[in-house]
Order: C-alpha cells, then sequence, then structure tokens
C-alpha cells in the first residue's frame, strides 16, 4: 500500500484521541431520566449535543490537535453499531468481567444497512470543533463478529465478510459527508490467531474504495502477532497501546514501512497522571524505531473509564509532553507533516 | 446405556443479582440484602433444575467473579489485572502466587453447604455439586514467583493439599458427592504425569465423582490419558463436542470402555437454540459407539453464563426434552 499526502498540513506529532470520552455527571443523569422514561427523546438528544459541546472543547483546551465527540451518544461500542444494523437481536445483558455487562447482540437474519450510522456525529462533530482535522471511530467487523452470537450465518467467516460491506458503506458514507480520518477500532483483532488470515480480509473490505485517512486501532493485544500483518492490512495507520506495557514490544513497529504509528503514551486503566517526563521519553525511545514524520500521538485507548478531571489532565500533559519533542524537532528543521491517507 | 442430564459451572448473574452487588458495594445496602438475593437466584436456579429433572448440577457459582475469585480471595492471594479467559470476550483477575497458600477453612463449601441449607434443600445436597478450578487450569492461569516456586508443579501440588482435599473432605461429610474440577487447559496442554497423579490423589480423598469437566477445544491424547485413569478412579471425565467439533467416532473410540463419561453437545457460546432431531441424531451415533458405558451425562460444552439468562434457562429446557 503505498500512502497518498491529502494536502492537510498539520504539525508534527499531531496528538489526538481514540475516541470516547467521560461522559460528563450531568449526562450520566439524564440517561437515567430518560430510561425511566421521565424525560423525552427530545431532550435527551440536546444533551447528547450539549455534552459533545463539553468534550470537544476539553480536548482542544488541552491542545489536542485532532479531537473526536467522546463517543457521547454510545453506551457500548458493539452495542451501539448493532442496535443500528438491520439483523441482530438483543436477549439480554452478558457478563465481561466482575459485575460489569454488555448487551451482546445476536445476528438472527440477514444483516441489512438501512441508514448511515455516525455521518451525523461527524457532521454534528464538524460544526463544533475548530480544528482542522476530527476523528470519527467506528467498530470494525471483526470484532462486531467477534463479540456477538451468531444464530443465521453458515460461519463466522462468513458474518464477518457482510458486516465489512455494511462498515465500508458507512465509510463512503463518511467520505461523503466530508470526513477526512475515520479510524476502525478492532480489539478483537488477534484473539482468534487461527483466524487471523481471513480476518485481515474481511477489516480490508471496509477499506475499499475509500480515498480518506483510514488509521487501525487494536489494544491489549499480541502486537508481535499483528505486526506480521502491518504491511496487510490497507491502513494508514496503526493506533497502539505502549503505556500499559510500559513502552516495550517497540521493536514490532520496524515492521510498520512507510505507514504511520498513533502512538499510545497515556495509560487509560490507571488514575495516576503521567507526568511530562514520562512522554518525552517514550517519543525518544519511540524516535529510535520509527520516523517522527510517521508518528501520531494519542492515550492507549478511550478515556471514558476515568474520572473526567483526570482524563483532561493526561490529555494536557501528553500535548505538553509533545510540544517539548516539537522543539526539539524544530532545531532538526521538522515542524510540519501533511496528513496521508 | 442410559443417558442423563448434567449442568456444571456458572449461570448468568441476574440483573436483580447484578444491582444488588452494585448498591452493596456502594453501601446502599447491607450484606443481609445482598445474601438474600443470592439466596434467591440459587433458589430459582435449583428449583428449575428440579423441576426439569436434571440429574445433577451445580450450585450455579453465583457468588463467583470468575473461575478463580473469590478463591483467590480465601487463599490470601493478591490479584493481577484482568485478563481474557481463552478466547472469550470475558475477563478475570489473575492470581499471583508470591506467597505460600494460607488457607484456614474450606470457605467455597461451607458457604455453598450453608445455602443449600437456608433456602431448604439439604434433601438434595447429594445432587449439587462442588466447583473448583483444575489445579492445571489454575497454574496455567496464574502469575507466579519463580524465586518461591521452582515449578508450576509445585503450585498445582500445594493447591491440592492445602485447598482442594481440605474443601472436598469437608464437603464430603456434609454429603456432597460430586466435584466439579474445571480443566479447560486440557484442551491446549498436555496433560503430566504429576498432573495426573494430583487428579488420583483427589479422587483418593474423597468418595464421590470426581468430575474433570474440559472446554473450548479437545485434545485427544489427553483425553486417552484421562481415560486410563478413569478405570482405576471415580473420575468422570466431561468433554466439549462443539467448540472444535471433534468427530464423534474419534471422542467414543477415546474413551471407550468407561462406565461414565461427560459429553458437552449443547452450545453455551451461541444463542441458537439447538434442533432436537438433530441432537437426537448425535445421541444416537453416540449410543451405537459406545456399548460397552453404562452411563453418559449430556450436558452443555461450557459455563452458562456465557449467555444471557433467558437462553441458559432455554438451554436447560431443552438438555431435559432431550434426555426424557
Amino acid at each position: 500500500m503505498v500512502l497518498r499526502e491529502l494536502g492537510v498540513e498539520l504539525l508534527i506529532l499531531p496528538t489526538t484521541v481514540i475516541g470516547s470520552y467521560p461522559r460528563p455527571r450531568w449526562l450520566r443523569h439524564i440517561i437515567r431520566l430518560y430510561r425511566a422514561g421521565r424525560v423525552d427523546e427530545k431532550i435527551l438528544q440536546e444533551s447528547f449535543d450539549d455534552a459533545v459541546y463539553t468534550v470537544v472543547k476539553e480536548q482542544e483546551d488541552a491542545g489536542v490537535d485532532i479531537p473526536s465527540d467522546g463517543e457521547m451518544r454510545r453506551d457500548e461500542m458493539v452495542e451501539y453499531f448493532a442496535e443500528r444494523i438491520k439483523g441482530f437481536r438483543f436477549y439480554g445483558p452478558v457478563r465481561v468481567w466482575g459485575n460489569n455487562f454488555f448487551n451482546k447482540p445476536a445476528v438472527v437474519s440477514k444483516l441489512e444497512y438501512e441508514k448511515p450510522i455516525v455521518v451525523n456525529e461527524y457532521l454534528f462533530l464538524r460544526k463544533v470543533s475548530t480544528r482542522k482535522v476530527v476523528k470519527v471511530t467506528i467498530t470494525g467487523p471483526y470484532t462486531i463478529t467477534d463479540w456477538s452470537y451468531n444464530e443465521y450465518y453458515p460461519s463466522k467467516e462468513e458474518l464477518a465478510f457482510e458486516l465489512a460491506k455494511i462498515i465500508n458503506r458507512e465509510i463512503i458514507e463518511l467520505e461523503k459527508a466530508g470526513a477526512l480520518f475515520v479510524q476502525v477500532d478492532e480489539p478483537a483483532l488477534t484473539t482468534h490467531p487461527d483466524e487471523m488470515e481471513w480476518a485481515v480480509e474481511a477489516i480490508n473490505e471496509v477499506a475499499r474504495g475509500v480515498s480518506i485517512k483510514l488509521g487501525i486501532h487494536v489494544c491489549y493485544s499480541n502486537y508481535e502477532l499483528l505486526s506480521k500483518y502491518f504491511d496487510r492490512l490497507n491502513f494508514s495507520q496503526f493506533a497502539l497501546e505502549f503505556a500499559n506495557r510500559g513502552f516495550r514490544d517497540l521493536e514490532v513497529l520496524k515492521r510498520l514501512g512507510d505507514k504511520e504509528i498513533g502512538f499510545g503514551v497515556i495509560d487509560v486503566h490507571s488514575r495516576r497522571v503521567e507526568n511530562v517526563d514520562e512522554v518525552v521519553n517514550a517519543l525518544n525511545k519511540v524516535f529510535k524505531y520509527v520516523d517522527p514524520e510517521r508518528i501520531y500521538v494519542n492515550p492507549d485507548c478511550g478515556l471514558k473509564l476515568l474520572p473526567r478531571e483526570i482524563a483532561k489532565a493526561k490529555l494536557e500533559v501528553m500535548v505538553k509532553g509533545v510540544n517539548i519533542v516539537r522543539e526539539q524537532l524544530k532545531k532538526r528543521g521538522l515542524e510540519k507533516i501533511i496528513m496521508r491517507g | 446405556m442410559i443417558f442423563r442430564s448434567v449442568i456444571f459451572g456458572s449461570m448468568p448473574r441476574s440483573r436483580r443479582l447484578a444491582r444488588a452487588i452494585s448498591r452493596y458495594q456502594s453501601n446502599k445496602i447491607d450484606v443481609n440484602a445482598l445474601e438474600e438475593v443470592y439466596r434467591k437466584d440459587l433458589r430459582k436456579f435449583l428449583e428449575y433444575v428440579y423441576t426439569n429433572n436434571i440429574y445433577r448440577s451445580s450450585d450455579g457459582m453465583y457468588r463467583w467473579d470468575d473461575l478463580f475469585n473469590p478463591l483467590a480471595n480465601y487463599m490470601s492471594l493478591d490479584v493481577n489485572g484482568l485478563k481474557r479467559f481463552y478466547d472469550n470476550n470475558f475477563f478475570f483477575r489473575q492470581p499471583i502466587f508470591n506467597k505460600s497458600i494460607s488457607y484456614e477453612e474450606p470457605k467455597i463449601s461451607k458457604t455453598m453447604i450453608n445455602d443449600i441449607k437456608i433456602i431448604g434443600f439439604s434433601n438434595r445436597v447429594e445432587r449439587i455439586s462442588l466447583t473448583l478450578p483444575g489445579p492445571l487450569t489454575l497454574v496455567m492461569n496464574s502469575l507466579i514467583d519463580e524465586g518461591l516456586y521452582t515449578s508450576k508443579i509445585k503450585v498445582a501440588e500445594e493447591y491440592v493439599e492445602k485447598v482442594v482435599i481440605k474443601e472436598i473432605t469437608y464437603a464430603y461429610r456434609e454429603g456432597v458427592r460430586h466435584i466439579d474440577l474445571h480443566e479447560p487447559e486440557l484442551a491446549f496442554s498436555k496433560i503430566s504425569p504429576e498432573i495426573l497423579d494430583l487428579y488420583k490423589r483427589i479422587a483418593e480423598n474423597f468418595g464421590g465423582n470426581i468430575w474433570i469437566i474440559i472446554y473450548f477445544g479437545y485434545d485427544s491424547d489427553n483425553i486417552q490419558l484421562l481415560r486410563k485413569l478413569s478405570e482405576e478412579k471415580k473420575i468422570i471425565p466431561v468433554v466439549d463436542l462443539v467448540s472444535t467439533k471433534p468427530s464423534i467416532d474419534k471422542v467414543a473410540e477415546d474413551l471407550r470402555g468407561l462406565r461414565e463419561y461427560g459429553l458437552g453437545i449443547l452450545d453455551s457460546r451461541n444463542t441458537k437454540i439447538e434442533v432436537l432431531k438433530e441432537l437426537r441424531s448425535v445421541l444416537e451415533k453416540v449410543e451405537k459407539e459406545s456399548r460397552d458405558t453404562e452411563y453418559i451425562y449430556i450436558t452443555h460444552n461450557s459455563n452458562l453464563e456465557f449467555l444471557p439468562e433467558k437462553i441458559a434457562f432455554r438451554k436447560i429446557k431443552l438438555l431435559s426434552r432431550l434426555v426424557s
């Protein structure tokens, strides 16, 4: 895959987020009231919009170059898409760990794309953000497949390819609406090593005919295995988690070739706010494996499980660290990059 | 040959129980209120099992967060962050063996038997199994301080001596006649002579049945070794016929000569309800291939907790219809 310049200039080491951001307390309260039938749909939607305003402003205040809408409207990354694709059914929650549940969907008939799923989210985010580029996240076909029950398709593989067609259609709609950067989330990708061959092919289907920037996010996974497929996956950027693993496994990045890394420098499962030196050191470490022009900087994963003030503080530290490194790079004549897809 | 239905492992946690746990953790209800909900769910489950003529079942493991917790806490061990439970979108906290196991009393069996007494099921205790992680599965899914233990097998031995034997001895005294050792690891790792010795040791210390339950895959060599052990001891292997779909012929051959064994034929990782007729044809085939076998226990392939609650109950009903 040869990367193309997309004509958008960004500061070197663009800072971004993976997607989710903590919902404001008042939004959680309104969602509870909505579920109890005490406020109507209109109030709920207005609250979602207001929450997006709030969290985009927080990301921008922290200095993030490429914000998301914080996934304010999404309860869960698979459930949200399954609710909006025809052919899924929900029987009830299943436990994921401890006392935490998710509504695992079941595929009960042929899947159909009825209407755009996140295009309106993108359009609203575009209106709200002051930045040149915003990020839209979308759950990938393999992860939706792996985290669903399959009652209809003869095989898991066939289900994944069907979903890939649907996700591809959605990304094309996003491109038509003006989106520049879409990230496909595939945390399940390396879960079943024996399925990787066809899983990669299915995921590539979502990129078919797409001209904008496509990233893929894979976290808490086997990166040694994933790196064998860097070349075959038709994505310009791999957003990976490294803070959680103490910046080990960086050697796998040698296999990136011309592609980019979305470098995770913030641990989202710890409430300790990193210090600026940690971010600077992490960046200096990754430069041994990847050129600065091919690095975006982000937290390891979505921030939604953190208290909001900690999430913001972590983003501020991340940006401060990046700014220090940018000054160092400026002396080498490296200031800007052109976004590639 | 007689087919009997069996339920093992964890059932889905109900919304009611999840809410009660959450409220207890945020100090909104006291421990008595939480206990009441635990027992309501246990009673509902056991009544359902009884009504559907299930030969024997677990206690639904409603008090467990995963296969190793709260046991790790009872062993005075620390636990690590979350780790994926094999290839499932289900995570557990890894026990850390960085100090010797300290296990004062058989807390798992005591709690279970107490619950059974309180809900008025004491007369059925011999048909309710006590669940424990198998020694191999426990050590392969734990973090072990290599300075303290020279090998994983040392940990497994200590676990059997200090925990398993204490639990099963108490359970037997209180009327429990079935112990379920969950050993999904036997679908992936080769069984060693030391592990076989540990199973022997467990069986020698229990007057009832030791069920070794293997799920998420099938390893023919391991099953053959277990068969040899089962011929000598009161050990009943249970194998998963769904996850990797081993052929019935091969499974029957591996288990040939055993007086009793278990087959997991209902898929507990898919909501699709199996067709009774198709299941019956599988049983007919099994029957033809297993002439020397006295009892075949028909069950689900792994924990029913991987299903939404209402589907798990439907699968129990199906199991009952299949065997009747």
